[in-house]
């Protein structure tokens, strides 16, 4: 009897261990485990250079009608909607269950955050990527981190702010203040700008270098009216004319124009999402161009009516269109999505040299964007408010449906409720933030609702 | 020890006396029969052989006790039997006597006195089993009554059994068969010719395959259900789920669409875990079969949400029987993967001694059983002009419908267009077997094809498939083998979406062809055209195989070693292409939006189980053990690669062609388990039974040091009209017994790796090198373990009037906890969920109630009626933290997991016209915590009756099923609200109910009021969506099933050559009475194909 008793353990105990031998499987064969990724300096890349492909495969940064220069522009006097699941945003009514707003608009920038932070904290255990390749991994991370952020505390006002990938925390975080999360901003691009060049990493301008982060920089202390800071560095970018100038306005959306601070590059052998959104070929599906806009809201001999606007007539009416971008579809690549220009730190720069009272500065920033359109330098007996207002009338006409810096620019000069309240139906001054979507509020109670939703 | 040997000894020897007793007194009578007989090295089988053909002697010994290989030569010339039998027995310890026409062999005695002792003690029976037509009946028990001696008859169903009293009674009992009673006493000594009579009721040893063994139906402590070929043979199907519905207790299949290969959901006892994994484990001739779907993401939209169901690449009438296990003592067996019940399917095996040749073909058609009524075209141009009226607008220029671009007169029904079809369809089927006493084999092939109701009569499925069996040795033999094989090929041709979403298409929609029989988009104003959307097609081969080895040995008597080897393997192909022609040119699309999707998917499963079986006596009763282990391997592939950049449409089914060729899903999984499992079953007396069953499983779908995790259950049962204060009272009880069970299983249907953080390079490229990105649908965990299901049941079981009345009440309650899901995060955590334990409790118990009557059992007429009754209920017990989870807005603690949370919908607002939802929070916005009221979806009971009536050669058979539910109202899945219009969507027809709609200041009704504003289209979803609106009553009653055949008298068959021919008329899902409005209350939408009414016509003939 004893004898199987011990038998029987015996068994059990070699069952025991085959089985466990038995149960240990592989990583899938399609995926990489985190450990692996922080061991050599392509995958490390590669994981970097993940969440710029992504930015421009869809949603949020990618040029299509659900994207930051879609929705923004909707949301604000640019664009008109044709299409049930943008409508909610162009008559500022939105639901908070907007699957749009859920995904491209939210879920996908804090999903680029999140690639970010586990970049970040990859590379901080990392060993094995080389130093030089890890600061470079290092800033474009803390860029991403920072550029996400501030389009996230633009459209949402409060956000979480999340700096790990530790989901117990972000769980249950709250929402942080403006304030913070400007802090956070500010200090992430002033680490980046530390660690990155004054050279592309690559030939093309689709990764970020120093320039660009002090080119964000300018903007964010721009929106903060730091106006010593944000003409500091614009003035840093504007001064490498070595890589940057402004061209010629048919040439300014070309990949890798000289006026290109950061590009996407569109998905393979693809041009840009922007082009197939806003060129009509037919009856308007998804936007056209407020045909107000267009038609009154430029100076009589200005370039950019001509060049960068187009219609498309049938016998439904006539359509207006942003003809930034020239290519609908095509298998030739020539134009990446645009994300930074120069043009806009001239701009940046002249709202900051005027708001310190440095008219003149202002005045020849501002001659710059001009000329180029074809128009008059502004005459120099201008007033301060009155240059104020040409300057934020020269950035509609000069930015319009790029990156919702209409939208942006109307909420932060506090001219948005005088703005869009007498053509827009619904108006309320609470439809200045977009609603925090249902699905984050339902995944985290700690997560409160913006007013007037 | 010591104490037992001597009593054994002892009982030998008396034994022998008696032999010895009666030898010497009859041996007289031997001296009559002579033998000649000359054979070198015959077996003594022959020589027994050989001595009933000359004398009519049977020999008869104890089954072990002689060794009938034994070879002697033979050289009899007129022998006497005595010599004969001294040659034959000579050198072996064996004596034989003579009674009567018997010759019963004996151990051989060693002492006088012990023959004198027990010449007075014991007393030697024997004698023959035969069935009714005097065929021998080897293996029945006989037992002498009220002791534990018993014997078993050998293959001439000849016994000799030993009684210590000199009269009593033998107690012969064998499978199928009633059992008998015979007395014996000195004056009637025997020997005795037992005739067996078959036993046709249902209750006695009806064979269940509980999946690691079998039982007999009366001696099973477990919940198991059994749908037989019989059944399944009488229904019209190509999914085998579908000879299921409304036949089986406990067992809920609703049919997703009627898409031929479309999904189902299938849940058994009730939803036990909140997210997802509700799938009873399927078993195919002891293959884990897989359950997921397995079709690329490209047809989900047309074959439901579950995507292809694996099970239609079965063919149904394979099927030998389906089991449906359901409480612990059945499942717990299965341990981790039984917490969702197990179907067990067995395919057919050779029957029949001669050679059979079954052929059957069937023809006949499918079509759309009920269609909703919708506006006509002047109804339709009412409404939308009403519409512009009350807001006060005009059509714009975009209004083709009404604005004159359109004809308003012209009346299309798009639900005949679409799907008003009759879709062909056939099965034939071949088959041959033949068993012999050692052997049997069966093989057959079957072709099925079924077209669809749409309007292109090119798409269908075809499915091809081989089934083959082959039994060596039977299982009295030492060495057994069984190998099966299944093999199918499934072709099937869809279009990429289900066309029932087109049918609320505009009414005066122009022509989908103009004059030239070309597609028309009416000067681009049409968006839509459905004949372009059938362009759009999808195409997939699958080959399907399952193979089974079980090799037994039996290594002694009562001890058995058997290895089952199992492998399953579905590979498909699917074709998806979008040609050019499909879009609408007012997209004005370029060539380079011509795609082309190719999928390949692999999902392949191993399984090798070694087991021991060992039956023995222990004590006064039966001992029935079983221990074995199982290892299992399942692998899924999945890729897409996504082609574009064709020159022509026609060019789109070779991936050459294209010029732009990138992956465009790739998925792969692996998962191993493995387990060490046990029964132990006691059986007293036949009336007291105990099954325990434990299992110790491991899976790697669990992080290190979670890995495995025990199982098991106790069941018994106990055969009350078996003790005889109920036999000498309660007559009329032919049957009692009572039965319960208790015990844990798990549930492992989740993700592989969910315990890994992954990375992938689903993101693309950038600069041309491949990118990668974190997986954003889950987030790594290793902290989750495995989830439990207690599962509990009592049931009574009961037959009256010679079981003419029987019926099994059971009621069960389960209660899983722990559960594993993947809990959704928040948003800005940068993924969508995680998976992890919910410590969640959700409760299923319920009634369940299955009759059967023999109305009239005569020699012309049979009828019989049965009733199964299912009672579900389904409770969320405790959910710790609910308010504040995700879960908030779908559950609620002490509610069904299927409530839905709604608004309070106040009905129309007779001021404005719209519908009045509550804003309960007053905060001037609907939003979540504005649903405060809640309503239950699902069934409150359901089954079915079944009528069988024989006459003479005429059979029918009839199913009504009935289901008591809410569910969804069908204009939740209407996505534009009365009266608005979209150009490039005009999906916007409405069904007639909407005419009770407002129309001015004051009227009272219950639709709200036509308009095109986006408050009314708001309004609208928040009431159909998730307002309290969205729940009606979707009960049903339905003719589900309706067979009647006719069996064509032998007189005319014989001189043809053909034993058996049968003619038959089947029809499924004939009609419905039901309350619901919309396409169907079981698919409760109105964008899915519903289920469809089927009648065929056949012959099945046998050579």
């Amino acid at each position: 009897m004893k004898l199987y008793t011990l038998a029987f353990i015996l068994f059990f105990i070699l069952f025991q261990f085959s089985c466990k031998k038995f149960l240990e499987i592989p990583p899938p064969k399609d995926s990489l485990t985190h450990e692996v990724i922080f061991q050599n300096d392509a995958l490390a890349t590669a994981a970097i250079t993940g969440i710029y492909s992504r930015m421009a495969l869809s949603g949020f940064g990618s040029g299509t009608s659900t994207s930051v220069s879609s929705i923004c522009g909707l949301s604000s006097d640019e664009l008109i909607s044709y299409n049930i699941g943008l409508t909610e945003f162009y008559m500022n009514q939105i639901n908070p269950n907007n699957t749009n707003l859920a995904s491209s608009l939210y879920g996908m920038p804090y999903q680029y955050i999140y690639s970010a932070n586990s970049v970040l904290e990859g590379l901080t255990m990392s060993k094995d990527v080389t130093p030089p390749v890890k600061e470079q991994l290092q800033g474009e991370a803390l860029f991403i981190r920072a550029f996400t952020y501030f389009y996230l505390v633009n459209l949402y006002g409060q956000v979480p702010l999340h700096l790990t990938t530790d989901y117990r925390k972000n769980q249950s975080a709250i929402r942080n203040s403006t304030k913070e999360i400007y802090q956070q901003i500010l200090a992430d691009l002033k680490t980046s700008e530390a660690l990155l060049n004054d050279d592309y990493i690559t030939i093309e301008r689709i990764r970020p270098n120093v320039s660009t982060v002090r080119a964000l920089l300018a903007r964010t202390y721009l929106y903060l009216k730091d106006w010593e800071n944000a003409e500091k560095y614009a003035s840093l970018v504007i001064g490498k004319t070595g890589i940057y100038h402004l061209v010629n306005l048919d040439d300014v959306f070309l990949k890798n124009s000289q006026e290109a601070i950061w590009q996407l590059m569109p998905t393979a052998n693809t041009n840009t999402n922007e082009g197939n959104l806003f060129i009509l070929t037919s009856t308007p599906v998804n936007v056209s161009l407020n045909s107000t806009f267009s038609l009154t809201g430029f100076e009589s001999n200005d370039n950019r009516r001509t060049e960068w606007i187009k219609s498309f007539t049938n016998n439904t009416g006539t359509y207006y269109y942003p003809y930034k971008y020239k290519i609908r579809s095509s298998t030739n690549v020539t134009e990446y999505t645009m994300v930074l220009r120069l043009a806009e730190q001239y701009l940046i720069r002249a709202e900051a040299r005027a708001n310190l009272d440095k008219l003149d500065g202002a005045l020849a920033d501002l001659a710059s964007i001009r000329l180029r359109a074809g128009l008059q330098p502004l005459n120099n007996t201008i007033q301060k408010d009155q240059l104020l207002i040409a300057i934020q009338k020269e950035r509609f006409t000069e930015l319009f449906t790029e990156w919702g810096h209409r939208w942006l620019d109307l909420k932060r000069t506090g001219t948005a409720n005088n703005t869009l309240g007498p053509i827009k139906q619904n108006w309320q001054s609470t439809d200045e933030y977009y609603p925090i979507p249902q699905a984050e509020i339902n995944g985290n109670p700690n997560i409160t609702q913006n007013p007037g939703y | 020890m010591n104490y037992h040997v001597r009593k054994i000894l002892f009982l030998m020897r008396l034994t022998t006396v008696i032999l010895l007793g009666t030898m010497l007194h009859l041996s007289a009578a031997t001296f009559g029969q002579k033998l000649n007989y000359v054979n070198k090295n015959v077996s003594l089988e022959q020589l027994f052989k050989e001595i009933k053909k000359q004398t009519n002697y049977n020999v008869v010994w104890y089954e072990g006790k002689l060794n009938t290989a034994r070879t002697i030569n033979a050289n009899f010339s007129n022998a006497t039997l005595d010599q004969v039998m001294d040659k034959a027995l000579s050198g072996l310890p064996l004596t034989y006597t003579i009674r009567q026409n018997n010759i019963v062999i004996k151990e051989k005695t060693p002492s006088l006195l012990d023959k004198v002792i027990s010449h007075f003690k014991n007393t030697t029976l024997f004698g023959k089993v035969t069935d009714e037509k005097g065929n021998p009946l080897p293996g029945a028990t006989i037992r002498i009554k009220d002791t534990k001696t018993a014997v078993l008859s050998n293959k001439d169903g000849n016994f000799s059994i030993e009684s210590k009293e000199a009269s009593g009674a033998l107690f012969i009992s064998f499978l199928g068969y009633k059992p008998a009673e015979i007395s014996f006493s000195p004056t009637n000594p025997g020997p005795f010719t037992i005739t067996l009579i078959e036993d046709e009721s249902i209750l006695n040893e009806v064979q269940i395959n509980a999946g690691y063994y079998t039982v007999s139906d009366r001696e099973r402590t477990g919940s198991i259900s059994k749908v037989t070929a019989e059944t399944i043979g009488k229904q019209p199907v190509s999914n085998p789920l579908q000879a299921l519905q409304g036949r089986v207790p406990g067992l809920q299949i609703t049919q997703q669409t009627g898409v031929p290969g479309g999904g189902f959901t299938v849940q058994i006892r009730g939803q036990n875990s909140i997210a997802n994994g509700n799938d009873p484990l399927y078993i195919v001739d002891g293959v884990t079969y897989p359950s997921t779907r397995i079709s690329s993401s490209s047809v989900v939209g047309l074959l439901g949400t579950a995507g292809a169901n694996s099970l239609s690449f079965i063919n149904p009438y394979d099927i030998e029987s389906i089991e449906v296990l359901k409480d612990a003592d059945a499942t717990a067996i299965y341990g981790s993967r039984g917490a969702n019940g197990v179907i067990l399917i067995t395919t057919k095996k050779g029957r029949s001694e001669l050679l059979k040749v079954d052929a059957g073909i069937t023809q006949g058609f499918s079509q759309v059983g009920h269609f909703v009524d919708l506006l006509n075209t002047e109804q339709y141009i009412q409404m939308r002009k009403e519409a512009f009226k009350n807001d006060q607008l005009t059509p714009s220029t975009t209004d083709y419908d009404v604005n004159g671009t359109w004809y308003q007169t012209k009346y299309t029904d798009w639900q005949k267009a679409l799907i008003g079809r009759n879709a062909a369809l056939t099965n034939a089927s071949l088959s041959i077997s033949k068993a012999t006493d050692k052997n049997s084999y069966l093989i057959g092939g079957n072709y099925y094809k079924e077209k669809t109701v749409f309007p292109n009569n090119d798409f269908g499925l075809r499915r091809t498939s081989i089934h083959s069996t082959l039994n060596l040795g039977t299982s009295t033999d030492r060495l057994n083998a069984t190998f099966t094989t299944n093999f199918a090929h499934t072709r099937m041709n869809m279009p990429r979406s289900d066309l029932t979403n087109l049918i609320l298409l505009s009414p005066n929609a122009p022509n989908p062809f103009d004059q030239y029989n070309k597609l028309n988009w009416e000067n681009n104003t049409l968006y839509i055209n459905p004949m372009a959307t059938l362009l759009e097609t999808n195409e997939s081969n699958t080959d399907n195989l399952i193979g089974n080895f079980t090799i037994n040995y039996k290594l002694f008597t009562n001890l058995v070693l058997k290895t089952s080897l199992g492998y399953t393997s579905i590979k498909r192909d699917e074709l998806a292409k979008i040609p050019l022609s499909s879009f609408p040119p007012a997209f004005e699309p370029l060539p380079s939006d011509r795609e082309s999707y190719f999928s390949n998917n692999y999902n392949n499963t191993w399984l090798v189980e070694p087991q021991i079986t060992y039956t023995n006596k222990f004590g006064p009763g039966d001992f029935n053990a079983l221990v074995g282990l199982s290892f299992q391997e399942n692998k899924t592939q999945l890729s897409t690669i996504k082609a574009s950049g064709y020159s022509t449409d026609e060019l789109m089914n070779n991936i050459a062609s294209a010029s732009t060729i990138i992956p465009f899903q790739s998925y792969f999984s692996q998962y191993r388990y493995t387990a060490v499992f046990a029964r132990l079953n006691y059986n007293l007396f036949d009336k007291y039974f105990v099954n325990l069953t434990a299992r110790r499983d491991g899976s790697s779908r669990f992080g290190n040091g979670k890995q495995f995790a025990n199982f098991g259950a106790i069941g018994s049962a106990w055969i009350f009209s078996e003790e005889n204060f109920i036999k000498e009272h309660l007559h009329f009880l032919s049957f009692g017994k009572l039965r319960a069970s208790y015990g844990i299983t798990g549930n492992d249907q989740i993700p592989d790796y969910g315990y890994l953080q992954l990375w992938n390079s689903s993101s693309g490229t950038y600069q041309g090198i491949s990118t990668i990105a974190p997986t954003t649908n889950r987030l790594g965990n290793p902290d989750f373990s495995w989830e439990t299901n207690k599962k509990m049941e009592t049931a009574l079981q009961l037959g009256f009037f010679k079981d003419k009345i029987t019926g099994e009440i059971s009621y069960y309650n389960n209660r899983s906890s722990n559960q594993l899901v993947g809990i959704p995060l928040a948003l800005s955590t940068g993924n969508s969920s995680i998976q992890a334990n919910l410590p969640a409790t959700v409760e299923n118990s319920g009634w369940e109630f299955d009759l059967n009557f023999k109305i009239i059992n005569t020699q012309n007429w049979k009828w019989t009626t049965s009733v199964n009754l299912t009672i579900p209920k389904n409770k969320l017990i405790s959910y710790p933290g609910l308010e504040k989870s995700f879960n908030a807005i779908n559950y609620i603690i002490g509610q069904p997991l299927s409530i839905r949370e709604i608004y309070n919908v106040r009905g129309v607002d007779s001021q404005t016209g719209l519908y009045s939802i509550e804003d309960k929070n007053q905060n001037g916005a609907l939003d979540n915590s504005d649903r405060y009221l809640n309503k239950f979806i699902g069934q409150y009971y359901y089954g079915g009756l079944q009528n069988s009536i024989h006459f003479k050669q005429f059979h029918l058979d009839f199913l009504f099923s009935f289901t008591k539910q809410n569910g969804n109202n069908y204009m939740r899945s209407i996505s534009y609200s009365p009266g608005v219009w979209f150009p490039n969507s005009p999906l916007t027809n409405q069904p007639t109910a909407v005419l009770e709609r407002w129309q001015r200041t004051g009227d009272q009704s219950s639709v709200q009021k036509f308009s095109t504003s986006i408050n009314s289209y708001i309004q609208f979803l928040n009431a159909n969506g998730n307002g309290g609106l969205s729940i009606v009553d979707a009960s049903f009653i339905r003719l589900k099933n309706l067979s009647f055949s006719y069996n064509l008298p032998r007189t005319w068959l014989n001189s043809l050559k053909i034993s058996e021919a049968e003619i038959t008329l089947q029809g499924q899902n004939i009609f419905t009475i039901t309350n619901y409005i919309g396409l169907d209350p079981e698919s409760q939408s109105l964008t899915n194909l519903p289920p469809l009414r089927t009648f065929t016509m056949g012959i099945n003939m046998t050579f």
